[in-house]
């Protein structure tokens, strides 16, 4: 992006720019920079790390008035090589925000503190508070959950629906229980057949968990990873996690529940520019997660699946998503294991 | 006789030199084997007979030099080159798959194999083979159910279902028994006429004085070449070692006393739960050699076996100095005292990769003399090194050279100089001159004598019965693992022993104690 | 006309030699695959060194990662000096950890010294005990050590994932994550001797060298490194000679498992701090390939193990300075190897002019 037409926009934009702190100074100047550096918990095709990727893309444009987001990330790295990723960044003093995508406050905690003016962050479970200059955010989808859940219940005719989970963790186990939630409101009677697969990633073992699913009369399955041959086989309605990923399966992936990250990323850059302005960090203690009224989550489109669903059951879903925006309806966190 | 006998010669070879860093085990060696010839290669351990044969069989490159086969020169890269062009070659230490059958032993490797093995094919091959040869033997046992010398018969097989024109026979007899050896000669005789051409690597003058023409080797160099028909065993061997070789016999003013040993009725079972040991039982004096004749695969190895504790007795015992034995180990029997000659020496008796210091406290390692605190001394074991291989004239390069790499011969000086120097009562010698030369085994002779005289009892398995006439007070044959008799030497002829090492037991009044 | 020939003896400029030509020919490779894959050698290697050896606490860094290499490494001489096919350094690492890390629940009250000393100890025996069950299976039951040691290897890595995993050892707090432990007790750590930040060498190092000392004493000097020797060489021989093949073996199990155990307990507390089947995995085999780079001599397998130590530490660095792939470090290590055999192999042997032969 060439630099005047940044300053164009600052100028028009002006009006929104007022809720920014540091207004004086951006007015004038050129934006602020903001230099990022995400160390991946997985490659950047997993729904987890390609979702950040995109919201980093939307909120770059967005907040291109006042602040000059840049970000690089790295293969996946774990334990020690995390570490030492981090303190090279770190050291090189070319970074505002060190990102760690996944559980790495582990290594956090050995840094943090010899680098006060770099803001580290934590993203899902797995992490424990620090605080001071570590930010922790945390993903829930029991609101999308229980929209699947419903439509679950409302297609399903054998009356038995499945779920293939991957631990029995805080943040899988209420996605479940507000999924099976949402399929006994619009069904009381339906049976489930939930099992974990004990991996995050092991796309094979989740495949023999769905068939055995299947051949026990779940004709829904819900994939927590991300494996829908067996549903492409058998040709069954399955859905996805994380992120749309419609068009790996398109004929058998109904919907996804998906995760945005553009309020955790605003609110961040907030934090950031607080503290640039002479503020201290205050890394919050309790996972920070963002609602879907805040546009932290929501449900994929139906793709293939529009011309599929009954009209009735696509409305009835569209009503109840409305509530949940409109603050009208609640779904439960119940993080409770499913047994 | 009108027309003059047209000598055609198979193999030349011209000025052979290989050298191992700085000693020349072949020195400008030159050999002519004519067709149809038992050409006999004889000399001491380390003479270079075996070094010879690996150039011929491909298995060493001669540094310089030439081998002309049939007329061309021969490219002998390795044992492949020698098989192909007909050059075959039984080893002293066989190398056979032991749990491959015999006929699968014979033709793994053949050209002709393909992909399928053509097992019918082959076996009418080899079936006839066996019968132009008279070699009785079961083409579908496995290799680990046969004797010593079936297994050589196996290679023999081998060699000439490749195709051999000219078979090395390295040291042949050293694990046959007298008649398997006669056989094995019959067999040779009848290659001969079919005009196939034999090297034959012996120590034995007897199979030597069988041979048309005998190369005699000394320190890597041709001694001379001369016609068996014009020659003698004393000049032959006076030509090997370069003087004339006293034979040793047992003293006979020192009369046994005291028994030593003593078996009870020791039975046993082999490998395969079959019963090899049959009520064993005989004494052994101080004073005295006690000769253990059979023919090999009879039982020897077990009874050996028994005695050192590594195989249990099923019933019967034995005891040592008045003391009963009672579910003996190895480690009892050597803190008793004894020393054990094994007949498989690379095998049983040695540790391939160890120096010659090494493997002369083998067994003795953890024994406080040869330790300083927690370690090894190898100061100590350096000075016994080299002190024992000057004693025992053990020819290595240094204490240290891994003993795998020593000829049969020195290799077995190395267990002796180990045994004589640990045993204090008991020496247990299974064929202790097996493979050796004349000086060598008449040196073990010495030594046993020795010890002997030193007041040992000395249990002595041997297939040379010139050997056990001369040695032993008494000699026990042995067969299909049940003591035949006991006979004295001065009262029994070699015949009457071949007899009963066949199984015949008709002469107990014969038998002594 | 050269003819290649086996040696007679060895002599220590054709070992050099042979190693250098290794090491050259392996770096030579890597560079192509670095070129090949689109990078740039000259940038990727300036990376390495500098994240291996660039500043003291890269160096410190290189010797820590190279801790757990030398102790399995020594493990695995031990046991292939007996030709005794023990290939399950990676359970025993882990069973090192995991008994390391249990006696960490109980020896906080004791005085440091003594309650690091039973973690080292709970380390070797944890590790031990695992060998020795190989150890036993095999002269009880006559089961390959080979298959024994590899199924053991998947025992207690399932064990652990239960303990871990709902078992007793599962982090409890606010948010659970599975697959790990609770962090060790910070008071238990092991002492950091050098170095601080990524560049933490830790006790662990003094312990590898000591026991690489040990080893190299054990294997060349003592009646039991002959026995170790004889048996690889010929256990028959050995058993006629009065040793105990059967005590041996499981001596040798027992040790072998040991040093693997000590490497998971030093990895644990000296470095993760947190036990974790990630930050275990891999180190057993690694650990092999030392041993085998390192000609199964201590004084070799310290070399390879610094060696590979240095290549660890330095990789991420690569990773990171030059967008190197990770799938080309491994590549990498597997070249060395690679070509370390052939090299192992070449030492044996040496060329020899040989005279033309005169033809008739």
């Amino acid at each position: 992006m060439a630099p005047n037409i940044t300053r164009r926009t600052a100028l028009l934009g002006s009006a929104g720019a007022i809720l920014l702190a540091g207004l004086a100074r951006s007015f004038a100047a050129e934006p602020t920079k903001l230099k990022m550096v995400i160390i991946m918990e997985s490659s950047v095709d997993v729904g987890w790390c390609s979702t950040l990727l995109d919201s980093l893309n939307k909120i770059k444009s967005e907040i291109a008035p006042t602040i000059d987001l840049s970000w690089e990330y790295t293969d996946p790295l774990w334990n020690e090589d995390a570490e030492n990723a981090m303190r090279l960044y770190a050291e090189s003093g070319e970074y505002d925000i060190i990102w760690g995508h996944g559980r790495y406050s582990d290594q956090i905690k050995k840094l943090n503190a010899e680098f006060p003016d770099i803001m580290f962050v934590v993203a899902g479970s797995g992490n424990v508070p620090i605080g001071a200059n570590q930010y922790w955010l945390y993903k829930r989808l029991h609101e999308p959950s229980y929209l699947l859940g419903m439509l679950a219940g409302r297609t399903t005719k054998s009356g038995v629906i499945g779920l293939v989970g991957t631990f029995a963790a805080d943040d899988v186990n209420d996605q479940i229980n507000a999924y099976l939630e949402g399929a006994r409101f619009v069904r009381p009677d339906i049976q489930h057949r939930v099992s974990f697969i004990g991996s995050w990633s092991d796309n094979a073992l989740a495949a023999e968990h769905a068939n055995v699913q299947i051949a026990s009369g779940a004709d829904v399955v819900f994939m927590l990873t991300d494996n829908f041959k067996p549903c492409v086989e058998h040709n069954i309605m399955c859905f996805a996690n994380i992120s749309d990923q419609s068009k790996n399966a398109p004929t058998a992936l109904a919907s996804s529940a998906v995760i945005n990250w553009e309020p955790d990323l605003r609110w961040l850059v907030d934090e950031w520019q607080k503290h640039k302005a002479g503020g201290q960090f205050s890394g919050n203690a309790e996972p920070k997660w963002f609602s879907m009224a805040e546009g932290g989550t929501d449900i994929a489109p139906y793709h293939e699946f529009d011309a599929k669903l009954p009209d009735a059951v696509k409305q009835e879903i569209a009503a109840t998503r409305q509530k949940i925006l409109s603050r009208e309806f609640v779904v439960a966190v119940n993080t409770a294991e499913v047994k | 006789m009108v027309r003059p006998v047209v000598v055609e010669e198979l193999l030349k070879v011209r000025n052979l030199t290989k050298r191992f860093g700085a000693v020349a085990a072949n020195d400008g060696v030159s050999l002519d084997v004519r067709k149809g010839e038992v050409h006999c290669l004889f000399g001491e351990n380390g003479a270079g007979k075996s070094t010879l044969s690996a150039c011929l069989y491909g298995y060493y490159r001669a540094d310089s030099g030439e081998i002309v086969f049939k007329g061309k020169t021969a490219e002998l890269n390795s044992p492949a080159d020698a098989l192909r062009l007909g050059i075959g070659m039984v080893h002293q230490h066989f190398v056979l798959v032991s749990n491959f059958t015999v006929l699968e032993n014979i033709i793994v490797g053949s050209s002709d194999v393909g992909v399928f093995l053509n097992k019918s094919e082959a076996r009418r091959k080899v079936v006839a083979l066996c019968q132009e040869c008279g070699i009785d033997i079961d083409l579908d046992r496995e290799i680990w159910q046969l004797s010593v010398g079936e297994q050589q018969w196996v290679e023999i097989l081998k060699a000439l279902y490749f195709g051999a024109e000219l078979l090395i026979l390295d040291e042949p007899t050293a694990v046959l028994t007298p008649q398997q050896s006669d056989q094995l000669f019959r067999i040779i005789s009848g290659m001969r006429s079919r005009g196939l051409s034999i090297i034959l690597i012996s120590h034995k003058l007897r199979e030597v004085m069988q041979s048309d023409r005998v190369t005699i080797l000394r320190k890597g160099k041709v001694v001379a070449t001369v016609e068996t028909a014009g020659s003698t065993a004393e000049s032959i061997t006076a030509l090997m070692v370069g003087h004339k070789v006293t034979k040793h016999v047992r003293d006979r003013s020192v009369m046994p006393a005291g028994e030593f040993l003593s078996l009870r009725n020791v039975c046993a079972k082999g490998d395969w739960s079959e019963d090899v040991l049959k009520d064993v039982s005989f004494d052994i004096a101080k004073h005295e050699v006690l000769g253990l004749a059979g023919v090999a695969g009879n039982g020897q190895k077990e009874l050996f076996e028994v005695l050192m504790g590594v195989r249990a007795a099923s019933s019967g015992g034995f005891s040592l100095d008045g003391e009963a034995i009672v579910a003996p180990t190895s480690r009892e029997m050597l803190d008793r005292g004894v020393g054990f000659v094994p007949d498989d020496r690379f095998l049983e008796g040695l540790i391939p990769e160890f120096g010659t210091a090494e493997n002369l406290v083998l067994g003795w390692q953890r024994a406080p003399e040869y330790r300083r605190g927690p370690f090894l001394d190898r100061r100590k074991l350096g000075l016994l090194a080299r002190k024992k291989i000057e004693e025992f004239r053990v020819v290595t390069a240094s204490a240290d050279l891994p003993v795998e790499r020593l000829s049969g011969g020195n290799a077995q000086r190395v267990i002796l100089a180990r045994e004589f120097l640990h045993a204090r009562g008991l020496l247990l010698a299974n064929q202790p001159t097996r493979g050796l030369d004349v000086a060598a085994s008449e040196f073990v002779c010495e030594k046993i004598l020795e010890k002997r005289a030193a007041g040992f009892a000395v249990l002595l398995a041997s297939e040379e019965l010139d050997d056990l006439m001369r040695l032993c007070d008494r000699i026990a044959v042995i067969f299909k693992g049940r003591i035949m008799g006991i006979v004295r030497p001065e009262e029994t002829s070699l015949l009457d022993l071949g007899m009963m090492m066949a199984g015949d037991a008709k002469e107990p009044e014969r038998t002594v104690q | 006309m050269i003819s290649v020939q086996r040696r007679s003896g060895s002599s220590l400029g054709w070992n050099i030699t042979c190693y250098s030509a290794a090491m050259i020919c392996a770096f030579l490779t890597s560079a192509a695959l670095l070129t090949f894959s689109g990078g740039d050698p000259v940038k990727a290697f300036s990376a390495l060194l500098t994240g291996a050896f660039g500043s003291q606490n890269a160096l410190y860094g290189s010797l820590a990662k190279a801790t757990p290499l030398l102790l399995v490494g020594l493990g695995t001489v031990i046991a292939f000096r007996a030709k005794i096919w023990n290939i399950g350094q990676e359970g025993q690492v882990f069973a090192g950890a995991m008994a390391a890390y249990w006696m960490s629940l109980w020896v906080a009250p004791l005085p440091y010294w003594l309650a690091w000393l039973l973690i080292a100890i709970a380390g070797l025996v944890g590790g031990g005990v695992l060998g020795l069950l190989a150890g036993y299976l095999k002269v009880r039951f006559g089961t390959s050590e080979v298959i024994s040691t590899v199924m053991l290897n998947y025992i207690v890595i399932y064990i652990l994932a239960y303990l871990l995993d709902g078992g007793p050892w599962m982090e409890s707090g606010l948010t659970v994550a599975y697959h790990q432990s609770s962090p060790v007790n910070p008071l238990l750590e092991w002492p950091i001797l050098l170095g601080q930040g990524s560049g933490k060498m830790h006790i662990g190092f003094i312990l590898a060298l000591a026991a690489a000392a040990f080893c190299a004493v054990l294997l060349e000097r003592t009646s039991l490194g002959y026995e170790i020797r004889a048996f690889g060489s010929n256990p028959t021989a050995l058993r006629f000679r009065g040793t105990n093949i059967r005590r041996l073996l499981l001596v040798v199990m027992l040790l072998s498992g040991a040093l693997a155990g000590l490497a998971g307990a030093g990895e644990l507390f000296g470095t993760s701090h947190r036990l974790r089947a990630e930050t275990l995995l891999g180190i057993g085999s690694s650990g092999i390939v030392v041993a085998m780079v390192g000609g199964l001599r201590p004084s070799g397998v310290m070399l390879a193990a610094l060696f590979f130590g240095a290549l660890k530490s330095g990789a991420i660095y690569m990773r990171l300075k030059s967008g190197t792939p990770a799938g080309l470090v491994s590549a990498m290590e597997g070249l060395v190897l690679l070509f370390f055999l052939c090299a192992a192999v070449a030492t044996k042997l040496q060329l020899v002019r040989v005279e033309e032969k005169v033809h008739a």
